[in-house]
């Protein structure tokens, strides 16, 4: 159980605080309801390109590492599809410094166009370091838009171009932080050792005059429950090995069958134990590696299934296999034991993941921008309450060889 | 009230504190257990660790495949049946050979522990590396390197350590022969002679309640040693390594996009009087954003997504190496900002502004780096493979805070140079 409370100020700025004294800092974890999926086909990377442009400085504070460097604090962010998110952890004695340096640079950013210039090509060489010069790093830019058709999950974070980002301009810069960055489409949680009514005062001083923006309706292109027909790309490139990841769409992070769908993948391929491994790794030797897993999306999102074939194995040759596999799962079915297995899996990942204090505030952040901060605390009793029949109706319909979008990543022919 | 929104508001620097002590007790077939308690959550991690690792072996592949494969077959069990129960329960092996060092290690949620760990026991009783599974294993681990080797990070790493330490084992890299080479017989060997009732020292880490302390000292603590003298490592391999010549290597790679560089040399050992100051320097120069390398390629040029400044400690052996992946065309410029930047700290003393930030931001960063129990844990870990007091980080803000201006120059003079480069890309 995760304890908190919160408030919320006039201009909308919702603020959730979790106290433990057991550790001597104090995490400041500022969630934007905003990621890739809110941009423009034609300019995607924006969300991810704006988290480098909030450390170039804000309206009243020239750079933002350096004064928190100095009280002793750091800090770092992430951009997904579906949130932007940036954590800064200080010494418990000198939070104040970072409300000082989170509410300026959400009142308003420099937008110093040298910083823009900077930090540009910086994104250029993280998409470059990650993406285009990694074996198999730009799988998600294939695989998302044969995956989606219409929602803006089509496009990876990082960007569906890199001239996407080299045209970026300063207005659009703007438009983007006045629409995005208010305290109304913003979640504050405030984690360690730390007070709830001290968090008060000082969230209504350095927060409470910053103005509320127009609010935001988030009105995306719906993607089809699942796919009308299977989908297929073959691309080849320089690996050493050809790899199969099959994306199967799937209900959303609020859907009753969320929960069920992520014990599926379980059941599917998540440890040594699970069936992928022991039947297309272990018994038939076809697989190098193998695994299944979810990609955790607000709106619809994929049930993934990614391995690596052995040299001598063909890639048409590996998806029967996955698919005589499923067929198998799908008519007959799932054991009471195997249900009880993914539940302890699933019960001691969740228990884990709570031991870190920044965890538990970016898990508090991210339940309350879905809606409902208890929800952070029924993740065990969702797990428990999922029933078999529930996932084999899952497993038929999930996993539908409709709903599949399949991509043969292979070696070049010589 | 107006806010004043340019001025920072007052703060105050880390005192020093002290750091964590386990607390210690002897089980009964005499290994050391050091118990770090303080997790709410009800969760353990209960880690072996043995005086062993990849130099005290011929072959580099030979120690990790005998620590990793100790969860596939005992005497009982096959790997399937291993497998099963480990997930069964949602609890996971963390099977790790280090240089000098490996562990073997169960986490769980508590109230599983029972069910888990006779055969944690048993990993360490009656391991039989079966031939199937070792083809499996080598099959992977042939594949895997293949992937690796792609990757221009991993062969500019390679070259590095190889460059630095020549023949010593810390240089040696797995090569795809080694792996070949590897016989079940060479497993059981290391195992008999390394694992099986050798002795070792326990960290337990979690949640650690009478009941898992019990259950500790009924089935870990009862394991039974054989020899302990005869499986002691040698010596002989534990030498430190020759100095090697100073290098710089270019492997270009015609498709790569971006070059990765690695700059660094061999230093200090961690007991010399000038380390700790020296870490102090390579977090001005890398350790952290605001580093000058950091400022200067990344902030000011746009060269990199990200360029870092390490000291490594192994048992016997410290390095510095600075890293990075820049744009190919830009690998020159991007060095000789390395260098420029090297060379500022041997000629200008450090202001007394960024000295106050660096030692405030090391402070701050230990202490929130020690923020849960696991890596309060990983701390210690330090002290224990490096045979330091207890009271090794007592003092570390302190320390910290007595840094002059003057000896950082004099400490940068002393070490920063006859730098060894190398460049895949």
């Amino acid at each position: 159980m995760i304890a908190y409370s919160k408030f919320t100020l006039d201009n909308g700025l919702r603020v959730v605080v979790h106290e433990d004294d057991s550790v001597e800092v104090v995490v400041l974890n500022l969630m934007y309801d905003v990621g890739s999926r809110d941009e423009q086909e034609d300019k995607t990377g924006f969300a991810h390109l704006f988290e480098h442009l909030m450390f170039g400085g804000s309206k009243n504070i020239p750079i933002f590492d350096k004064p928190l460097e100095r009280v002793g604090g750091n800090n770092n962010a992430f951009t997904s599809p579906d949130v932007t998110n940036y954590y800064t952890v200080v010494p418990y004695q000198n939070i104040e410094t970072a409300f000082w340096l989170e509410s300026d640079r959400m009142l308003s950013l420099s937008f110093d166009p040298r910083v823009l210039e900077v930090q540009r090509s910086v994104v250029i060489e993280e998409f470059k370091q990650m993406y285009l010069n990694q074996p198999y790093g730009d799988i998600w830019l294939k695989l998302r838009p044969l995956a989606y058709e219409k929602h803006p999950y089509k496009w990876a974070t990082i960007g569906k171009e890199i001239s996407h980002i080299e045209q970026a301009t300063m207005e659009d810069v703007k438009s983007f932080f006045f629409k995005h960055y208010r305290p109304n489409n913003a979640v504050l949680v405030v984690a360690g050792k730390v007070k709830q009514t001290q968090v008060r005062a000082l969230a209504e001083k350095w927060f409470g005059e910053i103005p509320a923006g127009k609010p935001y309706v988030r009105n995306l292109p719906k993607e089809n429950t699942t796919m009308p027909k299977p989908r297929f790309l073959r691309v080849e490139a320089d690996v050493p090995l050809d790899a199969i990841y099959k994306a199967y769409l799937m209900p959303s992070q609020l859907d009753p069958d969320f929960t069920a769908t992520d014990l599926l993948s379980d059941v599917l391929g998540n440890g040594e134990s699970s069936r992928l491994h022991q039947k297309l790794v272990k018994e038939q030797e076809l697989f190098n590696n193998i695994s299944a897993y979810i990609t955790g999306s607000f709106d619809e999102g994929l049930l993934m299934i990614a391995g690596k074939l052995n040299e001598d194995v063909s890639v048409e040759q590996g998806n029967k296999a996955i698919e005589e596999l499923i067929f198998e799962l799908q008519t007959k079915g799932i054991s009471k034991e195997e249900l009880e297995k993914v539940q302890n899996q699933a019960e001691a990942t969740d228990l884990f993941s709570q031991v870190q204090v920044l965890n538990r505030a970016i898990g508090l952040a991210y339940a309350t921008v879905l809606g409902d901060t208890e929800i952070v605390n029924q993740n065990i009793q969702r797990i428990r309450s999922v029933k078999l029949s529930q996932m084999q109706r899952l497993a038929r319909q999930v996993l539908k060889a409709d709903n599949c979008a399949t991509l043969f990543y292979c070696r070049k022919t010589q | 009230m107006i806010l004043k929104r340019q001025e920072a508001p007052s703060f105050s620097p880390v005192e020093n504190f002290e750091f964590f002590k386990p607390q210690k007790t002897v089980l009964a077939n005499g290994s050391k257990c050091y118990i770090f308690d303080a997790c709410e959550q009800e969760l353990t991690q209960i880690q072996l660790l043995f005086p062993v690792g990849k130099v005290h072996a011929q072959n580099s592949a030979i120690a990790s495949f005998t620590i990793s494969m100790l969860s596939q077959g005992t005497a009982t069990k096959d790997a399937d049946t291993i497998a099963q129960h480990l997930d069964r329960y949602g609890a996971y092996f963390e099977l790790s050979a280090g240089n000098n060092f490996s562990t073997v290690s169960l986490y769980s949620i508590n109230r599983f522990l029972p069910e888990l760990l006779p055969l944690f026991c048993e990993l360490l009783s009656d391991s039989i590396f079966p031939e199937t599974e070792l083809e499996l294993s080598r099959k992977r681990g042939l594949q895997n390197l293949l992937i690796n080797e792609q990757k221009n990070s991993y062969k500019a790493q390679q070259f590095f350590l190889e460059t630095l330490f020549g023949t010593h084992p810390y240089g040696r890299k797995l090569e795809a022969n080694d792996l070949r080479a590897i016989e079940r017989a060479d497993l059981l060997n290391f195992y008999q002679n390394n694992v099986q009732n050798a002795p070792f020292d326990v960290f337990v880490v979690g949640h650690v309640d009478d009941n898992t302390r019990h259950l500790i000292s009924d089935t870990i603590g009862k394991m039974t040693f054989v020899q302990p003298d005869a499986k002691l490592p040698k010596e002989a391999i534990l030498a430190k390594p020759e100095p090697q010549p100073m290098q710089k290597i270019y492997q270009e790679r015609e498709k790569a996009m971006q070059s990765s560089l690695r700059i660094g040399k061999t230093i200090m050992d961690i007991r010399h009087p000038d380390y700790f100051d020296f870490k102090i320097l390579n977090t001005i120069l890398g350790g952290y954003f605001g580093s000058r390398l950091m400022q200067n390629l990344r902030e000011e040029k746009g060269l990199t997504y990200g360029v870092h400044s390490r000291v490594a400690t192994l048992k016997s052996a410290s390095y510095m190496q600075i890293g990075a992946e820049v744009r190919k065309d830009n690998r020159n410029e991007a060095c000789d900002e390395i260098y420029k930047e090297v060379q500022k700290l041997c000629d200008e003393p450090v202001t007394a502004d960024e000295l106050e930030i660096v030692k405030n931001y090391m402070a701050g960063s230990f202490l929130s780096s020690l923020s849960s129990i696991f890596s309060i844990a990983g701390r210690y870990n330090l002290i224990y493979y490096q045979a330091l007091e207890d009271t090794h980080y007592d003092n570390y803000v302190q320390t910290i805070n007595q840094i002059t201006a003057e000896r950082l120059q004099e400490v940068a003079n002393r070490y920063l140079k006859d730098f060894t480069e190398v460049i895949v890309g």
